[in-house]
């Protein structure tokens, strides 16, 4: 299937179908080379909490979902043109409503991924205090755009 | 409405430092409110005078770790962002031993990011009251 890239993706909270969807993802030829070796120490330090949680949650999908997330973070944040050393590691917490959020906290934004015991509604999200603008945007995980969200929440511009 | 209203923080993860977390303002899956019985609620006191905060630290069951104030511009602001116009309400719902009680109401059918967005961005601008132990 073609990717399909639509405009104004999260600068105007656009409902979910207008997502950038990529269902048959073919990694780059060096991406092949990469192993957890050659992940920065910042992004191990930084994911270490998430990582120790691999495998422990209440059902298969749910493991699988976590281990998505974290596979598609450590490989985004591993790029050198993302300056992550001296953010706060990312956060896991288990929600009395079943879910459970990974989260990675500044002082005026956020950015979670919600992993929920109902299929299909594990996702994403993000919100900028209303000082920062306010802006906030939230999709499910098909519409994961792990690279523009990384870009968004470091306040990097994002190159294609 | 008053400009502002406190929401108790039950657990101890629902603060860390003096940052409020996301988990405090996820909704009661449990809870069946609002017109027509469409939304899920999420318990406030609305900061009527001066005596709610204490009010509602008094309640030690509900506020044992502190209290967050939000204040209803910061939640109207969100109310108004495109995806969440509907989806987010709130309301005056005295009890027998609590006039100032109120919710914060989150449409049942809301997808759970969404619902996960604003609870986040709620926890983000909320302001953290600390229990003063003596």
């Amino acid at each position: 299937m073609t990717t399909l890239v639509m405009q104004n993706w999260l600068y105007e909270n656009s409902p979910e179908g207008s997502y950038l969807l990529r269902r048959d993802f073919v990694p780059e030829a060096s991406y092949a080379l990469k192993d957890a070796a050659a992940v920065p120490t910042s992004v191990d330090a930084i994911t270490s909490r998430i990582a120790s949680r691999v495998g422990t949650l209440s059902n298969p999908r749910m493991n699988t979902e976590l281990s998505e997330i974290l596979r598609q973070f450590r490989f985004t944040a591993s790029d050198p043109d993302l300056e992550i050393d001296r953010t706060a590691p990312l956060e896991i917490i288990d929600s009395e409503d079943g879910s459970v959020l990974i989260e990675w906290h500044f002082k005026d934004r956020r950015l979670g991924f919600n992993i929920e015991p109902e299929e299909g509604q594990s996702g994403w999200y993000f919100a900028f205090s209303r000082e920062s603008g306010g802006q906030c945007g939230s999709g499910t995980l098909p519409s994961l755009d792990m690279k523009a969200l990384l870009h968004l929440i470091l306040k990097q511009p994002l190159h294609r | 409405m008053p400009s502002h209203c406190l929401r108790g923080l039950r657990r101890k993860d629902w603060v860390d430092g003096t940052v409020v977390q996301t988990l405090a303002f996820i909704p009661d899956r449990t809870t069946s409110g609002g017109p027509a019985d469409e939304f899920h609620e999420t318990s406030i006191n609305w900061e009527d005078d001066e005596t709610v905060l204490a009010f509602t630290l008094d309640r030690r069951l509900q506020s044992e770790h502190g209290v967050a104030r939000l204040s209803r511009v910061q939640i109207d602001s969100i109310r108004q962002l495109r995806t969440c116009i509907g989806q987010l309400e709130y309301e005056r719902k005295t009890e027998d031993d609590n006039p100032h009680h109120g919710n914060l109401l989150y449409r049942k059918g809301c997808t759970k990011p969404l619902e996960k967005m604003i609870a986040s961005a709620l926890a983000l601008d909320a302001e953290f009251i600390p229990r003063v132990t003596p």
